[in-house]
């Protein structure tokens, strides 16, 4: 059985590394034409991210609000719930962070540090109870509403650092807010890099999830839930608690990216900060099969990916936005099936998930 | 016109034609050749390949291996616009209709009349009267699928194919959802249909139907064609032996049992069902221990939704449902676990199992919150495997471990799956809607075997099931329901199938009793509540 | 006041184009997140084509090409590769935004912004016994194409057979099979034309309104206001144009309140769209829930997406 297992991770790894390494192949394509040299520009990109002891600790920082947000996803998608919301969550947990940690500057940072990561999940939680709410009750598509949210926190939190906490003019950024005081910064792990305490946020919450979905009861209705609500329904299971349990774990988790960036790395919250983080997310997610050690270690490599970005105009000619290309890539490879359909014959002759269902696949789609 | 006895000129043939899905053999080197204008019935178990070979012909699937030729001429069709093209039509088992549509508007679909650029909808609607009322199927075009009965959308069905110029009609268990008297309208409509030149190949699993319509009967099993006779050739017992490869117990042996206390209640019940239109309109009877009543009716007559609301996954409008004088109406559905209710699920694909988890998820589902099971909001394992082998065991659920996926099971094991999760905690009343659909033979027997052993031991059970044999073999008392009511009450051992299907199509014989001294007990029309 | 309806006018255009597009792929079955990506292809597109070939219709051509390339790639995805629909619509939405700010570093070695004067503007449609500066004059052609094709998709719909078909595949596309229609087929073409349609909208949206200028995500989330008109308005033409009007008013709302010296922040009216779009959706949800059904919604995640370990 064990054996049986590790097989199938074992196939599912050879898989996401195959997507990646076709999205790379095309990336080379692209830079290719564009008159770039693609080998050297991948090696440069590798070892920023991967080389060098401060690249390395930079991608763990940028893998620690990517693992959180791949958490959050993963939670719900798991559960069969198409939760897009991170971003929005992300937003409003990074700004309780702030007013946390600026209502509470002078006070001793072994409280209020705590008690802003937790103010920040409960923010993250909030802005995920309204469609979280919608769904359970009236079957509110989640992804809408959820988008729907995402735009609202950013108009909003833009709103409150343009007006009430702006301290925009003071440190060059127009939409910015006070910087956290130094005593309530996360202690930095490699000097002359990003990276502080806050990824070990990242990596108790993938330990913690790890937890929730295996050895949980709540875990458990989630999978049955993304599994077949139906037959979670009929099983007794309180399919609407479920979902709101659900949204609400992710709206936390994502909370908690948000105050790790603000107690971390950058201190204080910048209107439209991250943009992409939330869709990153998603990715992070489904490379990682919805699985918090798959979101960990993808959440590292989409943290190279990140990383190098930041440095691509100081070290080559290449545009930043070829990274945005790559992980366009790698979504839509990771999304095609072309794999799947010649693994699902290993898989059925292993007796494995994919195996013959009740309805064989018509060659004409009837469906 | 006159009616070919044998394959001279066969309008439709398979030769060798097999087909597979992954390791199973759907369809194994089937030879069946179709005559013009005969009506020819192919008939086997659930899972015999009749359904698959019929998409073979119609272009859903493409044959492995074989050859499939119209009119003597070998033919690929890989598309259904090949086999209408070739005159071959289908009327599917679940209807492929479009809801919001009209029936023209249906009819009309793959080829539009048109006007210019615009969609000619009065020729629409001219065509299907004309064919409507040529071969006698009344239906008014103009109104939208979603309004129709389920006879009135095969009508539309059948004219669909008709208007494509079919010469081959191909029909897959088109009587599973009609009342006994639809199902003679249709059976007339075929006649028709065959003597006016037409080729109708009728996919079933009811012998008795298949022996008044067809000309020639064609035996189904495993995927392979296990013989064949002309009308009159075999018996039902003789088509059922070909069927099932022995001899087939048509019922079960019951001992007689004096009921017990009562023990399921339900007192004038009304329940809403899609679109917020009442399904179940005032139903009231009770259940008792050592008892199985028996729900008949044709589907779609409020039977599902009973269940639903008896098991808690429908609001009860109205009414109330006690278990042993334990109030459940407003109970969601895991409480009415606990006070004793358990429910095997009509569709157990949807409801029953959850394919993509593990044997031990899907047993788990009804204890692994409670103690031992779980410690507070964490699962113990050790405790919930050794319970999870265990039902295993007593159920004769046969799998490689309880890790497998569910999906990997044979649809008997699944049920038994089902059954050993739902009685695994000693339910006092059961109910069981349609518990043996989809399942082998084997599993079929025990299944029976099951119920009558939990009556045996003094619990309740509540069976709705569209067998009608099974219905009468199993029930000591039988409730007819017709358009969301009990219309009648009639003892389980004697009834006969003709009163049985007059109150299914909610004929209760105003002005006495239908009886036959020498059959025993009578069918008893309902007093009005 | 004049300006306002002027700007709303034409705030609205590619939301509708866009919508429209997205309106036809709902028809089929399909999903379409990725207007917002297959917008800013337009967009970049028209400046590039515009541009390079010194024509403007060159350019729109190019738009429209553009964005029914991307649209396929979609389609292809979505069809033979069986992926998530949902997934690979914000798969292309990030691609769009990365390949056009890619290339507008590489085409025209600028970040951020690119205009220049050899960017002819889009036709503008001069309406005689006005004044030549009355705001409703001289509005970009592509705005009266935007009205005219509400109706002409409303006609096709509903009183062509292709428009019946389009509806049967998307409602039930197993019965359009069963009776001849190759439903593959029609969705490529629907997700084609959105392809092309999103091109106009992103032409209309760079070029249509003073110099031709492509700055870096300069759809900036219109493609998702288009996807929620869609939603709004329930993939039908009328309701979809009041819903694309609606969502581009409170757009350009948002930008003149400053100006208009209205005590409301404008991030508040730039929310007011999406709160609008979210009381939209509970109030339909709400409505078509009947009490007892399992909230099961339709939009599952395919079997893929939800995959765990």
């Amino acid at each position: 059985m064990l054996a049986a297992s590790l097989r199938r991770i074992g196939w599912q790894l050879g898989r996401q590394l195959l997507v990646i390494a076709i999205a790379l192949v095309v990336g080379l394509a692209i830079l290719q034409i564009s008159g770039y040299a693609p080998i050297e520009t991948y090696q440069i990109m590798a070892t920023a991210a991967f080389g060098t002891s401060i690249g390395l600790a930079n991608t763990l920082r940028w893998a620690t609000p990517l693992i959180l947000v791949g958490l959050s996803v993963a939670l719900s998608f798991r559960a069969g719930l198409f939760n897009i919301g991170a971003q929005g969550q992300f937003y409003v947990g990074a700004f309780a962070a702030i007013i946390v940690g600026l209502g509470l500057k002078d006070g001793p940072p072994w409280l209020v540090v705590p008690f802003g990561f937790l103010a920040a999940g409960l923010a993250g939680l909030a802005w995920a109870l309204l469609p979280g709410l919608l769904r359970a009750y009236y079957g509110t598509n989640e992804v809408i509403s959820t988008l729907m949210m995402n735009f609202i926190a950013l108009q909003f939190t833009n709103y409150l650092v343009r007006v009430p906490y702006n301290e925009g003019g003071a440190t060059g950024q127009v939409l910015a807010t006070a910087t956290l005081p130094d005593p309530l910064r996360l202690m930095t792990l490699e000097p002359g890099s990003e990276l502080t305490l806050a990824v070990f946020v990242a990596l108790g919450m993938a330990a913690l999830a790890a937890v929730y979905t295996t050895r949980t009861t709540s875990g458990y209705e989630g999978k049955v839930l993304g599994a077949n609500p139906y037959f979670a329904e009929n099983g007794g299971v309180n399919v609407r608690a479920a979902i709101v349990t659900t949204f609400l774990l992710s709206g936390f988790i994502a909370g908690l990216a948000g105050a790790t960036e603000m107690f971390g790395p950058i201190g204080r919250f910048i209107g439209g900060l991250h943009e992409d983080l939330g869709f990153n997310g998603v990715v992070v997610s489904l490379m990682g099969f919805n699985n918090p050690w798959g979101v960990l270690l993808s959440g590292l490599f989409f943290g190279g990916l990140q990383n190098a970005a930041q440095q691509m105009r100081l070290l080559t000619e290449v545009p930043r936005a070829m990274v945005t290309v790559l992980q366009g890539l790698v979504t839509i490879a990771v999304t095609a099936q072309i794999l799947r359909l010649s693994l699902r014959r290993q898989r059925r002759a292993a007796g494995q998930p994919g195996a013959a269902g009740p309805e064989p696949r018509p060659a004409v789609e009837v469906s | 016109m006159q009616r070919s006895d044998g394959p001279i000129s066969p309008v439709v043939e398979t030769r060798a034609v097999s087909k597979s899905f992954g390791d199973v053999r759907a369809v194994d080197r089937v030879s069946l050749a179709v005559a013009l204008g005969v009506v020819h019935a192919i008939i086997g178990e659930n899972g015999a390949g009749k359904t698959t070979l019929m998409r073979l012909l119609y272009g859903i699937y493409e044959p492995d291996e074989g050859t499939i030729l119209v009119d003597g001429v070998p033919r690929t069709i890989r598309h259904p616009r090949d086999a209408i093209q070739l005159g071959i039509g289908m009327v599917h088992q679940h209807f492929m209709l479009v809801p919001s549509l009209t029936v023209a508007d249906n009819v009309a679909l793959g080829r539009v009349p048109r006007r210019g650029l615009q969609y000619d909808v009065a020729r629409a609607r001219a065509d299907v009267l004309e064919l409507a009322g040529r071969y006698g199927l009344k239906v008014d075009p103009s109104v939208r699928i979603q309004d129709l009965s389920v006879g009135q959308m095969q009508r539309v069905e059948i004219i669909k194919a008709l208007l494509r110029g079919a010469r081959v009609l191909i029909l897959d268990e088109p009587t599973a959802v009609l009342t006994p008297q639809e199902v003679d309208e249709l059976m007339e409509a075929l006649r028709t249909l065959a003597a006016e030149g037409k080729s109708i190949i009728f996919i079933s699993h009811k012998l008795r139907e298949v022996l008044k319509v067809a000309d020639r009967t064609t035996v189904m099993r495993g995927g392979r064609v296990v013989g064949e006779a002309a009308r009159g050739e075999l018996d039902a017992k003789g088509l059922a032996r070909l069927m099932v490869g022995r001899d087939v117990l048509l019922t079960v042996t019951k001992p007689p049992l004096a009921p017990g206390p009562v023990a399921l209640e339900v007192a004038d019940l009304h329940v809403d069902g899609a679109r917020g239109l009442p399904a179940v309109k005032g139903v009231s009877f009770q259940v008792h221990g050592s008892e199985i009543v028996g729900i008949a009716g044709v589907e779609g007559n409020g039977q599902s939704e009973l269940v639903e609301a008896l098991a808690g996954l429908r609001p009860i409008r109205q009414g109330s449902v006690k278990l042993y004088g334990r109030e459940l109406t407003r109970l969601p559905p895991r409480q009415r676990y606990a006070a004793g209710l358990a429910h095997i699920p009509e569709d157990r694909l949807k409801r029953g199992v959850s394919t993509s988890c593990t044997i031990q998820e899907n047993l788990m589902m009804r204890f692994y919150y409670r103690p031992p099971y779980s410690r507070g909001r964490f699962l113990n394992f050790s405790a919930i495997s050794a319970r999870v082998r265990t039902l295993m065991q007593r159920f004769d659920v046969r799998a490689k471990s309880p890790a497998q996926p569910t999906g990997a099971l044979s649809g008997g094991n699944m049920q038994k799956l089902v059954i050993a999760r739902e009685l695994g905690e000693q339910p006092e009343c059961l109910l069981a809607a349609q518990p043996t659909r989809g399942v082998d033979v084997g599993a079929i027997e025990y299944i029976h075997s099951q119920l009558l052993e939990l009556r045996g031991r003094g619990k309740a059970i509540l069976l709705i099931s569209a067998e009608l044999d099974e219905i009468r073999s199993l029930s000591d008392r039988i409730l007819v329901m017709y358009e969301g009511t009990i219309v009648a009450e009639m003892a389980g051992e004697h009834v006969r199938e003709e009163e049985l299907g007059l109150a299914m199509a909610g004929h209760t014989g105003a002005g006495g009793p239908v009886a036959d001294s020498t059959d025993g007990a009578a069918a008893r029309p309902r007093e009005p509540v | 006041m004049g300006e306002l309806i002027a700007a709303t006018i034409r705030t609205t255009a590619p939301i509708l184009l866009a919508a429209l597009g997205g309106l036809l792929c709902a028809r089929a079955g399909v999903f379409n997140i990725a207007l917002e990506g297959l917008m800013l292809m337009g967009a970049f597109a028209v400046i590039a084509g515009a541009y390079f070939s010194g024509s403007v219709w060159l350019g729109l051509l190019g738009a429209m090409a553009v964005g029914v390339a991307t649209a396929l790639v979609f389609a292809f995805f979505i069809q033979r590769l069986r992926a998530d629909v949902i997934i690979a619509g914000l798969a292309i939405n990030i691609l769009a935004l990365g390949l056009t700010t890619f290339l507008l570093k590489v085409w025209f070695g600028v970040d951020g912004s690119f205009t220049s004067d050899q960017i002819s503007g889009l036709p503008t449609v001069y309406l005689p016994l006005l004044p030549d500066t009355f705001f409703l004059n001289n509005l970009s052609i592509l705005i009266y194409v935007s009205w005219v094709l509400v109706a002409a998709i409303a006609w096709f719909l509903y009183r062509t057979p292709w428009g019946l078909t389009l509806r049967a595949v998307g409602e039930f596309p197993a019965a359009a099979t069963t009776a001849g229609i190759n439903v593959r087929t029609v969705r490529y073409l629907a997700v084609a034309a959105s392809g092309a349609l999103c091109g106009l909208a992103g032409a209309q949206l760079a070029n249509g309104y003073l110099t031709g200028t492509f700055t870096e995500n300069m759809t900036a989330g219109r493609g998702y206001l288009a996807f929620t008109a869609v939603i709004f308005g329930a993939a039908q033409p009328g309701l979809v144009f009041a819903a694309s009007l609606l969502l581009g008013m409170a757009d350009a709302l948002g930008v003149r309140l400053q100006l208009l010296q209205v005590p409301i922040p404008a991030e508040f009216v730039l929310m007011f769209p999406y709160v609008l779009t979210l009381v939209a959706l509970f109030l339909t949800s709400a409505a078509r829930h009947r009490g007892g059904e399992l909230p099961v919604d339709e939009l599952a995640l395919s079997e893929q997406a939800q995959e765990s370990l």
